[in-house]
């Protein structure tokens, strides 16, 4: 399933850039009108980046609710796809910055806040990183995982709309949301970046999480392992010792 | 070191008008500087002594939690009892907005404190505690700051902090709240 998911997502992405770079005209009313095809790459994966961040959150609630390992490695995944869009949300907006705008960082709002959200992730793969014991790793990274999360919706959704901070942004406002927002060719190339960055990203959280959930089983295997290994050496040992005193007794008579 | 920061910046800025924006960023930056010291004092010393053990055999989770944060709480408060005094006597502000100012040093105290003990709490039994714990505060803190050095601004210049105070309020709430409840989880490991 996973392989042909891949093969679906990769002919899809192809078929995205054709789209943007070859179907979908120039935007009239921009400075550069030709930036404006970013569009398909930039809002998806802001809006999915989100997603995976508030998913990477619920599974790690219910991590600290359950104590299921499971949860922590898909946690850790869909924390991973969130920071991977949240990248590439930084990146295309700073190319369309540059473009748009003239300089491609200007402490816009919401620039300021998807920094912000990707410094709070790396803090999580920091805290992450630093713990040794998994079981402490889980439940600290769970933890924090959860906090993070409950920033996302504030930091992307409250913060750049408080009013005295909304006036100095430089995005547009509810384009998405209005009828009269995007034309047809725009409209309909922007669900299909939905749609494709949406199976991209469950594409790669299934494979992230498949491994983890791997690590998990085998670190749980060689612990159940380690531990009757120990009870077997034990089991030898007093075997050992019991044997002896027939062996000595034997060595006499035959002394 | 928070004296120190409001006294430097006090006699650096000695004959120059420092705009409002600017008063309320060195406001901010020397209470968080006082804020930082304390870290120290809170969950890391628990761990470093083998107090924190006995914490976690004696006390339930909430009241561990309760106590660091009135800990850090009250240090606010004495801080803020010598550095706002101080830097009202440096730099003297012009036409402050007394409750905007107080609303808003009361709900970046708020969030302040919470992010800090929550963030102490996590990297106390790290391996890389100083410079972990400045990679976790610095973004948590960093919202924070911004809205309340915006709020204060817009005080200092004895206008309306309605829109920076609810961002603040949010965000303070959400720390307070959430901080315990994730707290309870992690703290028996």
């Amino acid at each position: 399933m996973n392989k042909s998911l891949l093969w679906v997502v990769g002919a899809g992405m192809i078929g995205l850039v054709a789209l943007a770079f070859f179907w979908m005209p120039p935007a009239g009313d921009f400075v550069s009108p030709d930036s404006a095809r970013i569009i398909l790459f930039h809002v998806p994966a802001a809006i999915l980046c989100v997603v995976a961040f508030l998913a990477g959150g619920w599974f790690a609630w219910r991590f600290l609710k359950r104590r299921d390992p499971m949860d922590d490695a898909r946690s850790a995944a869909a924390n991973e796809v969130g920071f991977l869009l949240a990248i590439i949300t930084t990146t295309t907006g700073m190319v369309f910055a540059q473009q748009q705008w003239g300089a491609a960082w200007s402490w816009d709002p919401r620039q300021t806040s998807i920094l912000i959200q990707l410094l709070i992730y790396a803090a999580y793969f920091a805290l992450r990183g630093s713990l040794e014991d998994p079981r402490q790793r889980a439940s600290f990274s769970a933890g924090y995982a959860v906090f993070a999360a409950l920033t996302v919706p504030f930091l992307i959704f409250v913060l750049p709309r408080l009013p005295a901070i909304a006036n100095s942004s430089l995005h547009p406002k509810d384009t998405l949301w209005t009828r009269d927002g995007l034309d047809g060719y725009y409209r309909a190339g922007l669900y299909s970046a939905f749609v494709l960055y949406g199976m991209l990203s469950f594409a790669l959280y299934r494979m992230r999480a498949q491994i983890g959930c791997l690590e998990v089983s085998i670190r749980e295997l060689a612990d159940r392992f380690n531990a009757h290994h120990r009870d077997r050496v034990g089991w030898n040992l007093v075997v050992s010792d019991e044997a002896e005193p027939p062996a000595e007794g034997a060595a006499e008579k035959s002394g | 070191m928070a004296v120190v920061t409001v006294v430097a910046l006090g006699f650096a800025s000695l004959g120059q008008n420092l705009n409002e924006g600017l008063q309320a960023g060195l406001l901010w930056v020397a209470l968080l500087f006082g804020m930082s010291g304390a870290l120290a004092r809170g969950f890391l010393v628990e761990e470093e002594t083998g107090t924190a053990d006995l914490l976690r055999v004696g006390a339930t989770p909430s009241s561990v939690y309760a106590g660091k944060w009135l800990f850090h709480g009250s240090l606010f408060l004495v801080l803020s009892a010598i550095i706002l005094p101080l830097h009202a006597l440096f730099l003297k502000p012009g036409s402050v907005s007394a409750l905007g100012l107080g609303l808003m040093w009361l709900a970046g105290g708020l969030s302040l404190v919470s992010a800090l003990t929550f963030c102490g709490a996590l990297v106390a039994r790290t391996a890389v505690k100083g410079a972990l714990l400045a990679a976790l505060a610095f973004p948590v803190l960093l919202p924070m700051m911004l809205m309340a050095v915006s709020g204060t601004k817009t005080a200092f210049e004895g206008e309306s902090v309605w829109g920076a105070l609810q961002g603040l309020c949010g965000y303070g709430l959400m720390l307070t709240a959430g901080g315990p409840w994730i707290f309870e989880r992690f703290w028996r490991e």
